[in-house]
């Protein structure tokens, strides 16, 4: 069984390398965002989509999730948009995936918002800035890095080019190969399946 | 909350009401003089008219009341009518910032909320030539130095402090320094919404140095406050164009529904709470001529540049001095300032900025006896 999935995850993680590498190929843009290296369990993250759906970060542990704070009104959030929208294509979301916290805004805002800029990815909303609040966001757009172990690894503050070459790096940096050492410290990773979650990761 | 009950006002002005003279203004291309100084009282009426377009469930809406009363603002009477709902003074208790306060059920479709104030102001100047013998209780120090959640004063913003003010031995030196340093490594971004945000350390740790008065004003009074010097951001709105022609210090028309600006004030033993504007010398640079103006000895922004160090022009009426304002009965979280109106119904904090859900204006005139 150990082997089994040893397997799978070795997949999955060559997959996932060949993904990083094509986002890599595909860098052109220097990065405008200020990046932060961050340790600990990510915070909780329980909203609403923008269709009304109850949405939990819990549900996704297992797989990297970049979690992006941004709102219609900032110019720099629009800005990224697209590169954060290809990314969130590339990643797919079976193993990394984008998600979209809008800071503070009415449904019909975001809808508007999604007519002219095309967006697939989750897009939930904060309406009462719990979630922006917990998660310390001080500046839009700000962006965290999740691992699959649930862990923060990186903060970044700022319009980034997600094509990038940096950005395919950090992903890269995120492999599961060295999650189950971050479970410890991962609130998620405590849960009973976690373990066989994050060998499913990359 | 420290509530207190409305008290039923009737106006102690009996005057006439005029426009302020928006198009009285010099034209900005001349050379310039800027020179505040107190004496010139003038009453204004301000009006706040806020419309819900889309009440859900329970809804409050907040908007913020003139409740600084200095030496250069004189508070004569604030009333308000509602077309439903209930409404009631209060007070938030660390600061005193004043907010009428409004519940209303969610039924009416699109109710409306108006407050009238009448008040007068006087430009304000303080001769840093002269000492006198003004000194601050140990306990009000402790206030207007202490940290705010948006203004660090250890770390980064000590840093950069004590870097501004090497050398410098005296509290006006001090201050001097850290306006000019302000001035020198912040700019006016157009870009930034309403008056920003005033995150200091954000701001300082990823060097972005542009923003408006709420974030330019605040990295100022934060670095005063890091070295032991009480500061406090005063937040207002501009209520008439500036006497002085400069288009960028005035209101420009009766609607001032944008024209919020908060100004710094800093105590300087001697002399007292002395006006200071850094962000209004950074806002003449950027934008009061045609071409962003990088150095303080142009000859329009000199005049402003020497005024705003002890100086403040009476067209602005002060809110508050608050900081990390809790609005009462809010769900949401604290604002770091209270400038704006503000609203909550059942699905969420309203986006002030955001005239699609929740429209206001504030117009002025200025009355005259």
């Amino acid at each position: 069984m150990f082997a089994l999935v040893n397997r799978k995850a070795a997949v999955a993680c060559g997959f996932f390398l060949l993904l990083c590498a094509s986002i890599w190929a595909e860098t052109a843009h220097a990065q405008k965002g200020k990046w932060y290296p961050e340790d600990g369990a990510a915070p909780g993250l329980k909203l609403k989509t923008v269709d009304n759906q109850e949405f939990d970060l819990s549900a996704l542990k297992g797989r990297i999730v970049i979690v992006n704070f941004w709102a219609t009104w900032c110019g720099p959030c629009i800005a990224e948009m697209p590169s954060l929208q290809a990314l969130g294509t590339r990643l797919g979301a079976k193993n990394a995936l984008v998600l979209g916290v809008n800071y503070h805004e009415s449904p019909q805002k975001i809808k508007d918002f999604q007519s002219k800029y095309p967006v697939t990815f989750p897009l939930l909303r904060d309406p009462w800035q719990e979630a922006s609040g917990e998660w310390k966001v001080r500046v839009l757009p700000t962006t965290f890095f999740v691992d699959a172990a649930g862990v923060l690894r990186y903060r970044v503050v700022g319009e980034v080019d997600w094509g990038s070459k940096d950005v395919a790096d950090r992903l890269k940096k995120m492999m599961p190969t060295d999650a189950p050492t971050k479970t410890v410290v991962s609130a998620r990773a405590a849960k009973p399946d976690a373990q066989s979650l994050v060998a499913q990761g990359g | 909350m420290d509530r207190r009950s409305f008290v039923k006002a009737t106006s102690a002005l009996s005057l006439s009401a005029t426009l302020p003279a928006f198009a009285q203004t010099p034209a900005a291309t001349a050379a310039r003089v800027f020179n505040p100084q107190s004496g010139d009282w003038r009453s204004f009426e301000i009006v706040h008219r806020v419309e819900l377009l889309k009440p859900m469930g329970a809804t409050k809406v907040w908007i913020p009341i003139p409740v600084v009363e200095d030496g250069y603002q004189r508070n004569i009477t604030t009333k308000w009518t509602l077309s439903s709902g209930t409404g009631e003074r209060v007070a938030d208790p660390k600061y005193g910032a004043g907010l009428l306060s409004v519940d209303l059920d969610g039924k009416e479709a699109k109710p409306v909320i108006e407050m009238t104030t009448q008040l007068q102001t006087q430009s304000r100047s303080v001769d840093l030539s002269k000492r006198g013998d003004a000194v601050i209780s140990a306990a009000e120090a402790a206030k207007w130095t202490a940290a705010t959640a948006s203004m660090p004063t250890d770390g980064i913003v000590l840093q950069k402090a004590l870097e501004a003010t090497k050398g410098k031995t005296t509290e006006i030196d001090k201050a001097r320094a850290l306006y000019d340093w302000t001035i020198a490594n912040t700019y006016r971004n157009v870009d930034t919404r309403g008056c920003g945000v005033g995150d200091v350390k954000a701001a300082l740790e990823t060097a972005n140095f542009g923003g408006k008065c709420a974030d330019i004003n605040a990295i100022f009074v934060a670095l005063c406050r890091a070295v032991g010097i009480p500061a406090r951001d005063v937040y207002g709105v501009r209520i008439a164009p500036s006497v002085f022609g400069y288009k960028e210090l005035g209101a420009g028309s009766a609607n001032i529904t944008r024209a919020q600006h908060c100004r710094a004030e800093v105590f300087l033993a001697g002399y007292g709470w002395v006006p200071m504007d850094p962000a209004d010398v950074t806002k003449v640079q950027r934008l009061e001529t045609a071409d962003w103006v990088k150095t303080t000895q142009h000859p329009v922004v000199a005049p402003v540049h020497k005024a705003l160090f002890g100086a403040w022009e009476g067209n602005w009426l002060a809110y508050n001095v608050a900081h990390d304002v809790a609005l009462p009965g809010a769900k949401g979280p604290k604002l770091p300032f209270l400038m704006y109106p503000q609203a909550e119904t059942s699905e969420g904090r309203l986006d002030p900025y955001d005239p699609d859900n929740f429209k206001y204006t504030i117009t002025t005139k200025e009355i005259k006896a």
